[in-house]
């Protein structure tokens, strides 16, 4: 099985199946489109990927490399978020840096259902909070000035959901 | 080369160090929140500057948003919108609604509409008197909706304003009671017409079509056509696909207009008829029709003492990939409905889906047009009366791809005292069983269907279900895919509870409406925990809910309990 090396920002290479390298979008076109050739043993470099992230990212393509294509515009399936299977739940039981490092290495490495995978798993997070509650969570700052509050909620008056 | 590297690495321990929410770009930002419903999204844009820009910048999430004008005053206050009525900076929202318990009339708004109009596709009135003018601000608009609306010009005081304007991305109008008045002049191409209206005459409507959206006219929504179909005989619409007609005088003409208006559209895929009856018209309509893929016949519920027989559906359906036989009945009423008849062997290669209402099937007609429709994916039979138990059991296992079934009201006359032989292997493409009041001692019966479908992962009972402790233990039993499980009336006692918690491995989502299910508080505790959503009695009750609110809530529930469900409770403590 051919294999292709990866170097990240911190300069550690890793050796990797091109099939799962290939659950990135950009390693995929940058082997296939730009015709960068993997058998002179030079790594593709990985600069904004950490090692640690990117040792988990491979984790994670290893299990799902076999995976079927998803459907496209499956709107429904798009709004869910109680459809995480219980291999990614127990794989994104991380502390907040790492889920965030995971999602913009993904991001970078056009990852589609690693990045659908996190944000539902962000968005269960902000279910059920208030604004408050959502701020304490992911350490936000309320940079409304005081009183801002009272404005929004009155705006917020005249909106409803859309049927 | 090694000076880069320094600088990356040291962009990696920065981010490796402060990494939080903040540091995603807005597109994910914007994906998260794509997973939110309506009240939630609007607790994000409180949250911070960021987070509200992230919301209010993205047309997906605008478009779950609707802004409802005038609001936030009593009742009948704001019968007139003018210069003394301001709303703060709204929520940028794709929708935006004008309407009034009382009429409404709408005066200068320059002063704020064009702000909150620059993003809005979406945009309805209702009891309103409107001027045109204000529709400059709105050159996104898809979607106009006028519902007893009475335009002007202008409005009063306003600077005179030219009529120079187009909405050029309009898809949609639609007109209840309201006349086209100037819009005729700004609409450039349509895609969807809707017409209600009770006036005697569709001439102005016929013309704007003739002259300015005959040839991009995809869907015709007419109620009270007889009055638009004469007129509408005239033109050929290229490019009609769909047509939907709601409401119809009793008129022996009728059949005729329609015959007609379909020849001159062989085009349409989808139709929507009201009551056709006569089996000659409703031929010559489906042989007008070569391309139908969806045919909805609606029926007014008058017909059914009226007619002992439906209109027999001809063979000449090749496409088709649904058809619905429906009723407008006003109030609830079971009713032996007329018999469907099935002449020939009906071959609809490409049926995925197929509704009946009200309907009496007889003998195995309906099972030979199953058995030659491979791809039929959903099926309801709804107040649908069978000669035998075993003939339903029989229709309901011949679909072979089969993946949602709804079985609503239905009536048994007899039941056989032996068990029903399934000649082939359970059908295991079923996933989706609904059960709704079943008449006749078909109570005792149900969890026959449990062996039929044991591949099942949801189960709906639905509000005249009779579930009780044996019914949930058969298919505790049988159903050991089950995820999802909707009970509206049951009588149980805490034994299925255990039978649940115990055999449902599988399942995930559990609503219960029944106040009469034996629940615990520490099955409140167990079932959110367990489970990824558990709702009882329209309360979400979650993981984080505290002992106290959780026994407030149980509290308050039993409360609503009626006495006698506790004897029953003793009785099975006992």
């Amino acid at each position: 099985m051919s294999t292709i090396k990866l170097e990240t920002s911190d300069g550690v290479k890793f050796t990797v199946k091109t099939q799962v390298a290939k659950c990135s979008g950009t390693i995929r076109t940058m082997l296939e489109d730009i015709g960068i050739n993997p058998q002179d043993g030079e790594a593709i470099p990985l600069s904004n990927v950490h090692s640690t992230i990117l040792q988990k990212i491979l984790v994670w393509a290893e299990h799902h490399v076999d995976d079927p294509e998803p459907p496209r515009d499956d709107a429904d399936a798009a709004k869910r978020t109680d459809d995480i299977c219980s291999w990614d739940e127990d794989f994104l039981k991380v502390d907040q840096r790492t889920l965030f490092d995971v999602m913009l290495a993904a991001n970078y490495l056009d990852m589609k259902q690693l990045i659908a995978v996190c944000c539902k798993t962000v968005a269960n997070m902000i279910k059920g909070k208030t604004a408050d509650q959502i701020r304490k969570t992911f350490n936000i700052e309320n940079d409304f000035p005081p009183g801002d509050e009272d404005k929004i909620r009155l705006r917020n008056q005249f909106c409803e959901e859309r049927r | 080369m090694p000076k880069r590297k320094y600088l990356t690495r040291s962009q990696a321990k920065r981010a490796r160090t402060e990494t939080t929410i903040s540091a995603l770009p807005p597109e994910l930002l914007q994906q998260i929140f794509g997973h939110l419903p309506f009240d939630e999204l609007l607790s994000v844009r409180k949250t911070c500057h960021l987070w509200r820009d992230a919301v209010g910048r993205c047309p997906a999430l605008r478009d779950k948003f609707r802004l409802v004008y005038p609001h936030g005053a009593a009742p009948g206050k704001f019968k007139v919108i003018n210069r003394g009525y301001k709303p703060p900076p709204a929520v940028p929202a794709s929708t935006v609604a004008f309407k009034c318990d009382h009429y409404l009339k709408i005066g200068y708004i320059g002063s704020w509409w064009p702000q909150v109009a620059a993003t809005v596709t979406c945009l309805s009135f209702s009891h309103c008197q409107i001027p045109v003018t204000m529709l400059r601000h709105t050159p996104n608009l898809q979607l106009l909706e006028l519902q007893y609306v009475a335009q002007i010009r202008e409005a009063r005081g306003s600077e005179p304003d030219e009529l120079d304007f187009e909405l050029s991305h309009l898809k949609k109008l639609s007109l209840k009671h309201s006349s086209f008045g100037h819009l005729s002049r700004m609409i450039t191409q349509l895609k969807v017409l809707e017409c209600y209206t009770h006036e005697r005459s569709a001439d102005t409507m016929v013309e704007f079509v003739q002259s300015k959206v005959k040839n991009t006219i995809e869907d015709l929504i007419l109620e009270a056509p007889r009055i638009y179909l004469e007129e509408f005989t005239k033109l050929t619409l290229h490019g009609l696909k769909r047509v939907s007609m709601n409401q119809t005088f009793r008129e022996a003409n009728f059949g005729n207009m329609l015959v007609q208006f379909a020849r001159l559209h062989p085009s349409i895929e989808d139709i929507t008829v009201p009551d056709v009856f006569d089996d000659k018209v409703l031929n010559k309509l489906l042989q007008a029709l070569p391309k139908l893929k969806r045919l909805n016949l609606k029926l007014n519920e008058s017909g059914i003492s009226q007619y002992a027989e439906l209109p027999a559906i001809p063979d000449v359906l090749p496409h088709l990939e649904s058809l619905r036989i429906e009723w407008k009945t006003s109030d609830y009423m079971p009713l032996s409905g007329p018999k469907l008849r099935i002449r020939n062997v009906l071959r609809f290669p490409m049926l995925r889906e197929l509704h009946l209402e009200t309907v009496t099937l007889e003998g195995d007609s309906l099972g030979n047009v199953l058995r030659n429709s491979p791809h039929l994916h959903s099926m309801t039979l709804h107040e649908c009366d069978f000669d035998s138990w075993h003939q339903l059991l029989q229709l309901i296992t011949q679909p072979v791809s089969l993946r949602n079934l709804k079985l609503t009201s239905f009536r048994v006359h007899w039941f056989e005292n032996e068990p029903f032989h399934y000649q082939q292997q359970p059908l295991a493409s079923l996933r989706c069983l609904e059960l709704g009041e079943c008449m006749g001692r078909a109570d005792e019966h149900l969890h026959e269907l449990f062996h039929l479908f044991p591949q099942l992962t949801e189960l709906r009972f639905g509000p005249r279900v009779n579930v009780d402790d044996g019914l949930v233990l058969e298919m505790c039993q049988t159903l050991t895919q089950l995820e999802r499980l909707t009970v509206h009336s049951a009588r149980t006692t805490h034994v299925s509870t255990d039978n649940v918690k115990r055999l449902c491995r599988n399942l995930k989502h559990f609503t219960l409406q029944s106040p009469n299910w034996n629940l615990g508080k520490d099955d409140f505790v167990y079932f959110s925990k367990h489970l990824q959503s558990f709702t009882y009695r329209g309360i979400e009750i979650k993981t984080g809910f505290s002992d106290d609110l959780l026994s407030c809530i149980v509290k308050l529930l039993d409360l609503m309990v009626p006495l006698w469900d506790y004897d029953s409770d003793n009785e099975s403590d006992m």
